[in-house]
């Protein structure tokens, strides 16, 4: 069954992974350097860059196209 | 090899001198935490935008469809007087006033208000009140009359009293006129515009309410690979720890 999901559940998910964030970086010692892979750094990279080189949506009505 | 990673400021990463963790890059939690904030920013705003959008379209949405229960709400048949197509006037400027300037559904809902009214031949008629043609002779009339009071102050050595005000003409009555009453299905034509353009709306919010998943989707996957990558290389770095000092 398909549940009609809203502007209030995606702001609760925003804010579960705000929190998930959070988290993970309370959990490390602020003094300790940490070693990440880089692949993983620029795959982090890619995935947001990947956001961002999305086109606008939106679609022509008769008044023109309404703004995404 | 250990290499740098766009988007952060040098200073925030610190780069072993001894080559150790090849395809490494070491930096404090401070920088990493820096570095997730910029990535995500391009993705936040975007989400941002796309949900200032739902909102929009929410408010356009309610703006259309309160002018169609207006409409609807005279049948079939439309309005048959001037009074009741003074009510669809009305929900449609309610409407327009009700969204932002400049927005193209206000613009649509003007169009399609204008339209109405002209094709019905709807006017709003001005009648001043009777007791309107009165106000000039009554002002006149108590213009005389103060200098007398003056004048008789004057000769009684009393304090004259302050002019009177002049009368004010009431506001005229408003009339509304409709000249050709809907007929046959013309009515069924004016509300199945307006459900159009409700139609148009609500397609367009789906769409991008998908688009608007999608991108939390993409975040919800960057924040498990962030969080991921910390966890599982905080544990490297605690497992050579433990080998350094064996």
């Amino acid at each position: 069954m398909n549940q009609t999901v809203t502007l209030a559940d995606l702001r609760r998910a925003l804010a579960d992974q705000d929190a998930q964030l959070a988290a993970a970086f309370a959990a490390l010692d602020p003094k300790v350097p940490i070693a990440i892979s880089t692949a993983s750094l620029q795959l982090l990279a890619e995935a947001c860059s990947g956001a961002r080189r999305q086109p606008p949506q939106g679609i022509q009505s008769p008044w023109g196209t309404v703004r995404c | 090899m250990t290499s740098s990673v766009s988007g952060i400021g040098a200073a925030g990463v610190v780069y072993p001198g001894d080559g150790s963790l090849p395809g490494t890059t070491v930096m404090s939690p401070d920088a990493l935490l820096a570095y997730c904030q910029i990535q995500l920013g391009a993705l936040d705003d975007q989400v941002t935008s796309q949900m200032n959008s739902q909102q929009l379209e929410l408010a356009q949405r309610t703006a259309v469809q309160n002018v169609e229960t207006t409409l609807e709400s005279f049948g079939d048949q439309g309005p048959s007087g001037g009074d009741q197509m003074h009510t669809c006037v009305a929900a449609f400027q309610n409407a327009i006033g009700a969204l932002p300037a400049g927005d193209p559904v206000a613009a649509q809902l003007q169009a399609q208000e204008t339209q109405m009214v002209q094709q019905y031949g709807y006017q709003e008629v001005d009648t001043p009140a009777p007791q309107a043609a009165l106000v000039p002779t009554l002002n006149a009339s108590l213009h005389v009359a103060a200098g007398i009071g003056t004048a008789a102050a004057i000769a009684a050595q009393v304090p004259a009293s302050a002019s009177p005000l002049p009368l004010q003409a009431p506001p005229p009555a408003v009339s509304y006129k409709l000249a050709h009453a809907p007929a046959n299905d013309d009515w069924k034509g004016t509300t199945d515009a307006l459900g159009n353009l409700a139609d148009d709306i609500k397609s367009n919010a789906e769409m991008q309410m998908l688009t608007l998943q999608d991108l939390v989707s993409q975040r919800q996957q960057v924040v498990e690979l962030a969080t991921g990558m910390m966890s599982k290389e905080d544990e490297t770095l605690t497992d050579g720890a433990k080998a350094i000092g064996q």
